[in-house]
């Protein structure tokens, strides 16, 4: 008989082979698949980096073309902010979390799976672009008119508009997974105030992902739209107003940075007390300020825009928020210093990166401070003092981070050691090397030099600070250079790491390292905030008396991926946690999705072939199986050992689907303020010539939607009790009563007296009630499928978890088409 | 890999078991608050409702700049920004009256995880309400209708 570490390995593993690795879903294969992916986008983004600087170091250079220039500097931005910083934290974040808080996989690892190749297959595509010459080339705020179809008309600024949207898909499912793992899978005992800062810190990375994205989403929409159908959301002469992409645009862009930042702090805030050899300093003051960082974050935006022409008391408020917000950064920084202060430092590698990280950031946060004045904002906006100011941020505030934690995590993941000697080399020379090429950019700035020329003259007098940046640049990139040959030879030859070598105090560090494929053979159990120092509390047979589902899970009884769910507040057992096993469909699902969205560049019938593979791909993912049978028939083992098989609360599912609707909410919100910005700039709204909205037909079509709400959550109810019967005719009449929507509505728009491209009253009137539209027949579609699904005789007894999941989806479509009805039909008569 | 590598109740001595059943063994059910002087939606508005009322200020002061200069009055910007600190005091002393009744109860009972809940709510708020405070300052020293470049008091044109 196998020992239960065999059996736990083979459980938990993947099959050989390609279909094996593209089937692979386990936690840290797709963390270090993302990491390793984003560090390549990371060179790609500074060899672009180091291209630019080759053209600019001397006045009347030609060594790129002027076009190429421009997409050299849209991609080098792009690249940077999109795939390769937030990815990388992602990656990292799935590496890391589960094992910080000692469980064995994420909450839904199929979506994970789906999620990196979904990043992959954009970045790709984005970088497929740049050697067909049509890359993106209006740099990376991609700003109308510039962006617009009269200014670009070529593909390139298609690549942006659809494949960062496509991008963020990947974005926000691992967003979402995230914070359903961290709330449902910590470990017992780990209740909030015990979870880590870096737990924490990704948790408020991963709630501004969020609520920063879709309005980012709806805003390539809009000016997709506006390039492939003709709406005027952007187009003044048309009633649109380019400023709402500015507003929309930097509604995520500037959380962005502190998406990024936020677990820069974390892991800060973990390897300093780790090589201070003592617990930090104010631990709740930190996850305050964290949180804090999070909400202030959105309230910055428009320091992006001071120079648009805005009402200065307006822009004020802002003003007040951008300096306010470095009140929670200084308590970050005083924490880590009192945590040093009070220490006994052992100064390595990942320690020097953290401390010049500390420097970095509070250079890089001073030059925001003065930016979040507006008359100095005035004098320095778009030159090299804002380049430098957001590299000393980016830089300094995350890539340094970045590296800290690969020096820091290197060893877990890999087993081995990093050269140590070769690392504070490296260390300084990124350290050195940094600010020669970022610090005289400051200057540079102060002397008018505007941020992306293609070149300058010599009278300028530009020319030895452009060079020295130039050679500064080249030093980096030496240095980054020595890093990887670091990592690439401790990968095969650096020391035995063992599982503990820095004698850290979080959960990643109680398993082996690398850890097997199962993490964890016991579930561990905490009491402290610092388990591995002061509280680690196993319930092994030597210790006595653990529960008997513990025993089983540590033993392996049952062939299949179980963990425990644990209740999101204080870490309490709650149920069997059982996990998808490895599949091909998230792959395919994925590729599908990017046939789909290089119609808009190919040909549009990949559409169709496209979009009908991604259904195919869903209904596959989701249809039940015979191993996915047999997996449930194990639950009944899980309540014999005391344990329940399904929550006492909502499911697993039902919090996955509950974040989906968090983000549409957001969307939602993103388009309805979008309609009153427009509106509010109009004197006319409908403008001269429209009249004003029907209003009852479009209320009964509404009413039909909500109507349709009422059987799924009598099928909930039903489902829960196990009335299959019942079931079988409630879904099909919500179905009925949402198809009667979707014709209502479809003659609702076909007998209007305008189109999306007569005026952008048109356009917002025609996108909102196109996207309820959408969001109906994504429910048609999904209570069909779980009808037929029920027939088989798996939604009762296994798929509760289904029905309540596509239930809250479906209140959310209703709320979404009276929201629409409201904004659209009733509006133009209050406003 | 050596299969009792993999067992980490052995990376560090054994403890008690009975200390260790209270975090690991309890009965399955929602989040236990035994016998809380405060409920749960209580702590999570002292929590949440001071950073939400900032935020919520900030998203409506902006848009009502224009509405300030048309009626000619910054009535609407105090209103809003009143009610909206009077909010973040409130989450604020909420959690400090829970903080308070926990102390009177000598934390006999009170898990350590409701204390956190609390006191975050209580930086939270102090936080917040300075924000709030910061946001209102330019009401008082600027005139909505100024647009850069030009002197206070002049319209927004198409207005």
């Amino acid at each position: 008989m196998s020992s239960p570490h065999e059996r736990l390995q083979h459980i938990w593993g993947q099959d050989p082979g390609i279909i094996g690795w593209l089937s692979a879903v386990n936690h840290r294969a797709i963390g270090v698949r993302y990491m390793v992916t984003a560090f390549v986008f990371f060179i790609i983004g500074g060899l672009e980096a180091l291209a630019i600087r080759v053209q600019l170091t001397l006045p009347g250079l030609e060594v790129l073309h002027p076009d190429t220039y421009n997409q050299f500097f849209t991609m080098h931005g792009t690249t940077m902010m999109f795939l390769f910083l937030v990815p990388f934290l992602e990656g990292l974040a799935i590496y890391v979390v589960p094992l910080m808080i000692g469980t064995r996989d994420m909450v839904f690892p199929r979506l994970n799976a789906f999620g990196y190749w979904v990043y992959l297959a954009s970045g790709v595509m984005l970088h497929w672009s740049l050697i067909t010459g049509t890359a993106p080339d209006s740099g990376w705020f991609n700003y109308p008119p510039l962006s617009g179809i009269g200014f670009s008309p070529g593909p390139n600024i298609d690549y942006w508009v659809t494949l960062i949207t496509f991008l963020e898909v990947a974005a926000l499912v691992a967003a979402a997974e995230l914070i359903v793992t961290i709330f449902l899978q910590r470990a017992p005992g780990m209740s909030l105030n015990r979870m880590p800062l870096f737990v924490w810190a990704v948790l408020v990375m991963a709630f501004m992902i969020v609520f920063a994205m879709p309005p980012l989403v709806v805003a390539s929409l809009m000016l997709g739209l506006d390039r492939f159908v003709g709406t005027h959301f952007f187009n003044v002469a048309a009633g649109g107003d380019p400023l709402l992409w500015q507003h929309l645009f930097w509604f995520f862009g500037h959380p962005d940075v502190y998406i990024m930042l936020a677990p820069a702090l974390g892991i800060a805030s973990t390897i300093v007390p780790v090589f201070a050899r003592r617990p930090i300093a104010g631990y709740q003051v930190l996850v305050v300020s964290v949180v804090a960082i999070g909400f202030i974050s959105f309230g910055l935006w428009v320091h992006h825009m001071y120079a648009t022409g805005l009402p200065i008391m307006g822009m004020n408020f802002f003003v007040a928020a951008s300096m306010m917000i470095v009140v929670p950064s200084g308590v970050q920084i005083l924490a880590w210093i009192v945590t040093m202060w009070r220490g006994t430092l052992v100064m390595r590698t990942p320690l020097l990166y953290t401390i010049g990280f500390i420097v970095l950031f509070i250079l890089g946060g001073i030059t925001g401070l003065m930016m979040a004045s507006v008359p100095f904002d005035w004098q320095v906006h778009d030159t090299y003092f804002i380049v430098g100011h957001f590299h000393y941020v980016l830089i300094g505030g995350v890539v340094f981070p970045v590296f800290a934690a690969i020096c820091y995590w290197f060893p877990k993941i890999t087993g081995r050691m990093l050269d140590e000697r070769l690392g504070v080399w490296t260390f300084w020379g990124i350290f050195v090397s940094f600010h020669i090429t970022f610090f005289p950019m400051h200057l540079l700035g102060f002397q008018g030099m505007p941020r992306r020329i293609y070149t300058y003259l010599p009278e300028m007098q530009w020319t030895i600070v452009n060079a020295i940046v130039t050679a500064g640049a080249f030093l980096m990139a030496a240095s980054v250079l020595a890093f990887m040959v670091n990592v690439w030879r401790s990968t095969k030859h650096g020391a035995i790491a063992g599982a503990n070598p820095w004698e850290a105090d979080t959960l990643e560090w109680a398993t082996t390292s690398p850890p097997p494929n199962y993490n964890f053979r016991y579930l561990p159990v905490v009491r402290s905030g610092n388990p591995l120092w002061d509280d680690m509390h196993p319930l092994t047979p030597e210790s006595g008396g653990a529960p008997a589902w513990r025993e089983a899970m540590a033993d392996a009884e049952h062939p299949v991926r179980e963990t425990i769910a644990t209740t999101p507040m204080d870490g309490t057992p709650d149920y069997q946690l059982i996990l998808p096993t490895p599949s091909l469909w998230p792959f395919w699902t994925a590729m599908a999705l990017s046939i789909a969205v290089v119609s808009v560049m190919v040909h549009p019938a990949l559409l169709l072939v496209g979009g009908l593979f991604t259904v195919v791909g869903l209904i596959g993912w989701h249809w039940p199986t015979a191993e996915s049978r047999a997996r449930d028939a194990l639950r009944s083992v899980a309540v014999e050992q005391g344990l329940p098989a399904r929550p006492r609360g909502r499911s697993a599912a039902w919090a996955g689907m509950a974040m989906l609707v968090v983000i549409e909410l957001t969307a939602l919100g993103a388009l309805v303020g979008s309609y009153f910005y427009l509106r509010m700039s109009q004197p006319d709204w409908p403008p001269g010539g429209i009249p004003a909205p029907d209003v009852v037909w479009p209320a009964v079509a509404s009413l039909l939607l909500v109507l349709s709400a009422v059987p799924v959550w009598a099928a909930e109810r039903e489902a829960r009790k196990g009335m299959t019967p019942r079931i079988a005719t409630l879904l099909p009449m919500a179905v009925l009563l949402a198809v009667g929507y979707l014709a209502l509505t479809a003659w609702t728009y076909a007998t209007m007296p305008y189109g999306a491209t007569s005026h952008a009253y048109g356009s917002m009137v025609w996108t909102m009630g196109g996207m309820s539209v959408l969001h109906a027949v994504a429910v048609v579609v999904l209570g069909t499928v779980l009808w037929l699904m029920q027939s088989t005789g798996d939604v009762v007894g296994r798929r509760v978890a289904a029905v309540e999941a596509i239930g809250v989806y479906w209140y959310f479509v209703a709320f979404n088409a009276v929201v629409t009805y409201a904004v659209v039909y009733i509006a133009p008569y209050l406003v | 890999m050596n299969e009792d590598a993999q067992d980490i109740g052995r990376v560090s001595p054994p403890v008690p078991p009975g200390a260790l059943l209270e975090a690991s063994a309890r009965p399955a059910g929602p989040d236990d608050e035994p016998d809380l002087p405060v409920s749960g939606g209580a702590l999570w508005f002292g929590a949440l409702g001071s950073p939400i009322a900032w935020a919520t200020q900030l998203m409506l002061m902006y848009p009502l700049v224009e509405l300030a200069c048309r009626q000619r009055s910054a009535l609407p910007l105090y209103v809003t920004s009143g009610v909206l600190f009077a909010v973040a005091a409130a989450a604020g002393l909420v959690s400090w009256r829970a903080l308070q009744a926990m102390r009177q109860r000598n934390g006999a009972t009170i898990p350590r995880r409701v204390r956190f809940h609390a006191r975050f709510g209580v930086w939270s708020a102090v936080v917040f309400l300075i924000l709030i405070a910061v946001g209102t300052l330019p009401v008082l020293f600027d005139d909505p209708c100024q647009l850069p470049g030009r002197r206070p008091a002049t319209l927004i044109p198409h207005l």
